[in-house]
């Protein structure tokens, strides 16, 4: 029963850890959180949906379509309104509240489109088990655990040993002084939505291959927002830690106390942490955090 | 000589404010070329235009023989670096990953191995402090790297943004030093500064701004003999 929750629980921490790092990598390097973040993976599930429910391409063809859409959208809403109030010298908060705009924008669209109904990949799921050590263990858990893990390990790969992830850490520490060095911030940020957006597309969908795709699913990003304040905000490591901590919280929490008392549990963590230790686990400054 | 660097009648302006209202200046192959004046006087502002990270409102800046670009990435590329005022360098980089961002638009594998030689041959600390993070360094030290972050750019010329600002006295004398050791290997120089005796004695010439305007021009050695300057110009 323990090593079935614990692993559930780092099921669910791991689909948090895809939005966080989006949240973390986006925060570090332009200072507002994306609210529009978690909407990233509700478009994502919903254009896999529709390429593999309605279109009828295979599952993974669509899923994969379905990520490449939630990464143009994350980019599309860079290139069209945050790089534009960017560039007015608007204060951040402008940013986020623009992130919440679209947020909303966002949800209220799918609703027109797809009706609020919940809808399910009508692919065939494994949703067998299989035992290990007396544990009965989701396929679905294990297959969302392995591709997050090896996503992550890629992600960490590409921040700290790549030439673009020295870009976007140098421009995290200083954009100024990377804009002097040459560094094309503008086309940094651009990728890093990108990758975050396609990050959060991955999300959505196992997200929806385990429950359901409806158009507030993005509410998930909430809670992936909450992981990377527990982990430190910016700090993509401490995203990743945040998010397979509360994934296993809300799983305890659910198997040994009570469903109804996830997200009580899960604010509670956060509040905690906010008072004992407000730059989070691994973070490094306690500034603003809109 | 050939000019490398021309601006002529350059405006600028944050806001409805005036920073500069036309400025002319030019910067030859192998100089030190100074900007002094006290602060506001927009020299500040020259460099950020110059490098394209904030707009003009009115004139033309020449480097090389050409229009310079809008985009501060191509203008490193053409061979024009700016070392920022108060450093700024990347504090949770180690000293290694400054120095690799200051080289992100080379593509010469082995001059950059060599100019990371040649930056650790200049400032020896840096090579002791290679894997520490950058906001770990002393202040002389971060200003050290600032200076090598831009030279691994390769530049033809360097722009200095007010490099002894906040320095011990000894650090600054160094600093100047390296400043010329640079020129000497074949680096133009245009640095900004309000230290002015010590920015004149290394200059060939320097143009003295006042309110966003050059007020006074001559060579280091005509405007070092000349004592009404400070009094009259520099705010001293």
């Amino acid at each position: 029963m323990f090593l079935q929750q614990l692993i559930t629980g780092i099921s669910i921490g791991g689909i948090y850890a895809l939005l966080a790092t989006g949240y973390s990598l986006i925060y570090s390097l332009l200072d507002f959180s994306n609210w529009a973040h978690g909407e990233f993976a509700m478009l994502g599930a919903y254009v896999a949906i529709v390429f593999a429910n309605m279109v009828g391409v295979p599952f993974l063809i669509a899923a994969v379509l379905g990520v490449c859409g939630a990464a143009l959208i994350s980019f599309f809403c860079e290139k069209v309104v945050y790089r534009h109030i960017r560039s007015t010298g608007a204060p951040n908060m402008f940013l986020m509240i623009g992130a919440m705009g679209m947020s909303t924008i966002f949800q209220q669209v799918a609703n027109l489109v797809f009706t609020g109904q919940y809808r399910s990949f009508k692919f065939k799921l494994p949703v067998n088990t299989i035992e290990i050590a007396g544990a009965y263990l989701g396929v679905l858990d294990l297959i969302s655990l392995v591709l997050t893990a090896v996503i992550l390990v890629f992600l960490m790969y590409l921040i700290n040993k790549t030439k673009f992830g020295l870009n976007v850490r140098a421009i995290a520490c200083n954009a100024y002084a990377a804009r002097v060095l040459g560094v094309r911030v503008d086309r940094s940020i651009a990728s890093v939505f990108l990758l975050a957006g396609s990050l959060a597309g991955v999300a959505g969908i196992l997200y929806g291959m385990k429950y359901n795709v409806f158009p507030t699913m993005g509410n998930i990003g909430l809670k992936a927002f909450v992981a990377s304040v527990v982990g430190g905000l910016g700090s993509v490591p401490g995203a990743i830690v945040g998010s397979l901590l509360l994934g296993v919280l809300e799983t305890f929490v659910s198997g040994y106390v009570s469903s109804s008392l996830r997200d009580f549990f899960s604010f509670a963590l956060l509040i905690v942490l906010l008072l004992v230790k407000p730059s989070g686990l691994f973070g490094v400054d306690v500034q603003d955090k809109a | 000589m050939a000019v490398l660097l021309k601006v002529e009648n350059l405006k600028a302006a944050y806001g409805g404010i005036h920073a500069l209202r036309g400025v002319s200046l030019q910067v030859e192959e192998g100089e030190i070329v100074s900007v002094l004046g006290a602060n506001g006087a927009g020299k500040s502002t020259l460099l950020k235009c110059i490098s394209a990270v904030m707009k003009r409102v009115e004139g033309n800046i020449e480097f090389d023989g050409k229009p310079i670009s809008n985009k501060p990435y191509e203008i490193v590329e053409a061979g024009l670096v700016q070392v920022p005022e108060a450093r700024q360098i990347f504090a949770k980089l180690t000293v290694e990953e400054n120095l690799r961002v200051g080289a992100g638009n080379r593509k010469d594998t082995d001059g950059i191995k060599k100019d990371f030689e040649r930056v650790y041959a200049l400032f020896p600390r840096l090579k002791e402090r290679e894997k520490q993070y950058g906001g770990l360094l002393s202040g002389g030290e971060q200003q050290m790297l600032a200076i090598a972050r831009g030279i691994m750019a390769k530049p033809k010329l360097m722009m200095f943004d007010e490099p002894s600002l906040g320095l011990a006295p000894v650090i600054v004398t160094q600093m100047f030093e390296a400043i010329k050791e640079l020129n000497k290997e074949g680096i133009s120089i245009l640095l900004i500064e309000q230290n002015a005796n010590k920015a004149l004695q290394i200059s060939d010439h320097a143009y003295i701004m006042q309110t966003g305007l050059v007020v006074r021009y001559g060579t280091g050695k005509e405007l070092l003999a000349d004592d009404t300057l400070s009094a009259a110009y520099l705010g001293e």
